[in-house]
């Protein structure tokens, strides 16, 4: 009995593959089911996100399901048999256990580190138990491996620190005001980055936003899907001065506030701190602006800067996050290895 | 009474040392967020500027509070005992000038709307007279004070 993973991930596929790939959550049942009833193998779970597609299984000897499973994958997903050459792996133990500990820890992950990915292996393992496609070996594998996930972050830096441009905005707005969610945002413009920073504040609590746009017909939507408030675009002073944070990322060639005028806005605000996120280029907010009292402006160089020194620190953890796995996967194994000769387990099949 | 006149005063320093930890914990964190240093963002620094902020103005106004109350005390011990209310004793002397101090921190403050770096870095500076008024003159120059 071997524990085996085929798979797919930003590593070896591109994102037109991995997204013809990927396991809608209502087709995962029907999945579930094939693999064990056209395969015969009685432990699947299928971990499928937007970054990686895996099939982790239990077979019952180690030559053949290779090409099996990959060809369940591409009659599955109606792809043509060869467009899975090359682009996929295949472990087999220890290799097995060791990417899953990897995967679960967020070593395996494009942002290293990142935390979503316990919370998405924890859902693959739990629907595979609600659809009676885990038995006693995947529940001990993966309670492990979620297990040494956790313990990897706690005991090293890996998640820590904010490594994207809108966490890194969010971070410091925490650092600035006291009760976020009573603020008030203004976002100018509409970019990709200023709504996925939009979105991260409004996960804080923040409920007052304002959206000014130069046409209306951009800003309209926007405001509607985040439940804002459209002002005009012409005063801006007027929505800087009742706005605590704002996001700015129009297309504008010139500067949209100088520093006189918010000079004039903080004293109408009676000097309430402002934190200004700037991330259009060019910059639409005069640089000097972040010279005045009680106002702290960044540009996208300066987020990205921080970012990507908090990357740094959270490379620098790989070492001692992986020798975690590496001493768990050991546990793991040696328990495993010790059990199997031992007791005849028969994985629970309930269907 | 006299017990109650030092205790008060004593209690006020406390509240001044209160405004120099978060007026110094402000000043740092506000530094690195000018300078946009990544270690604005680290783990031990979870209080928001704002947040520093407001306990620095409470602790200023809780201890100019009490040391004025303190102070009105002392002048009427000083009346009763040496004869008048200031003796021009050296101890008196600094209580005023930390007095003026705590007091012009909170005119800034509350009368003109300052706020943010300047103020909270002249309510750190004053914690020096806090100090020069509650041990440097007993130590440094004669009083009448015999301690405190």
């Amino acid at each position: 009995m071997h524990i085996s993973v085929l798979g797919l991930s930003h590593h070896s596929a591109p994102v037109e593959l991995r997204e013809r790939v990927a396991f809608q959550e209502e087709k995962l049942p029907t999945a579930l089911a094939a693999v064990r009833q056209e395969l015969a193998l009685p432990e699947c779970v299928i971990l499928s996100t937007c970054n990686r597609v895996e099939l982790y299984t239990v077979i019952p000897e180690r030559d053949g399901h290779e090409a099996k499973l990959k060809n369940f994958l591409t009659r599955f997903h109606r792809l043509e048999p060869e467009s899975l050459d090359n682009r996929v792996y295949w472990h087999m133990q220890p290799d097995s256990v060791r990417h899953l500990f990897r995967v679960a820890a967020g070593l395996d992950s494009m942002v290293v580190g990142e935390s979503e990915i316990l919370g998405q292996v924890r859902d693959a393992y739990s629907r595979a138990v609600a659809h009676g496609s885990v038995g006693s070996v995947f529940h001990r594998l993966f309670q492990t491996a979620l297990r040494a996930g956790k313990e990897a972050r706690s005991k090293t830096k890996i998640g820590q620190g904010a490594v994207s441009i809108s966490s890194v905005g969010v971070e410091l707005a925490r650092r600035i005001f006291r009760d976020l969610p009573s603020k008030t945002i203004l976002v100018l413009g509409a970019g990709q980055i200023a709504k996925s920073t939009l979105t991260c504040l409004k996960a804080q609590g923040i409920k007052k936003i304002l959206v000014a746009n130069r046409t209306s017909q951009a800003a309209v939507p926007l405001a509607e899907s985040v439940g804002g408030e459209v002002v005009p675009f012409t005063d801006l002073e007027v929505s800087v001065t009742r706005a605590d944070i704002v996001i700015c990322s129009t297309a504008a060639d010139r500067y949209l506030l100088t520093q006189p005028q918010v000079q004039e806005i903080m004293t109408a605000r009676r000097q309430r701190p402002l934190f200004l996120i700037d991330i259009s280029v060019p910059r639409n907010l005069d640089p000097r602006i972040g010279q005045l009292e009680n106002v702290y402006l960044y540009d996208i160089d300066d987020l990205e800067g921080i970012a990507s020194s908090n990357l740094q620190m959270r490379l620098g953890e790989i070492q001692a996050c992986s020798e975690i796995v590496e001493q768990e996967m050991n546990g793991f194994l040696s328990r495993f290895n010790g059990n199997k000769n031992g007791s005849t387990h028969t994985p629970a099949a309930r269907a | 009474m006299l017990f109650s006149h030092a205790f008060i005063i004593f209690v006020s320093y406390a509240a001044f040392a209160v405004a120099l930890l978060t007026g110094m914990l402000f000043l740092v964190q506000e530094s690195r967020l000018k300078r946009k240093d990544p270690r604005v963002l680290a783990v031990g620094a979870i209080l928001p500027l704002e947040l520093l902020d407001r306990i620095n103005l409470y602790a200023v106004v809780t201890g100019f509070t009490l040391f004025s109350v303190g102070m009105l005390q002392g002048s009427r011990l000083a009346r009763l005992e040496w004869g008048s209310y200031f003796n021009g004793d050296p101890k008196e002397l600094w209580s005023l000038i930390t007095w003026a101090a705590y007091a012009a921190v909170l005119v800034l403050r509350l009368s003109r709307g300052l706020r943010g770096r300047r103020v909270v870095f002249l309510s750190v500076l004053s914690f020096a007279l806090v100090l020069f008024t509650f041990v440097g003159v007993t130590h440094l120059v004669a009083s009448r004070h015999a301690f405190f």
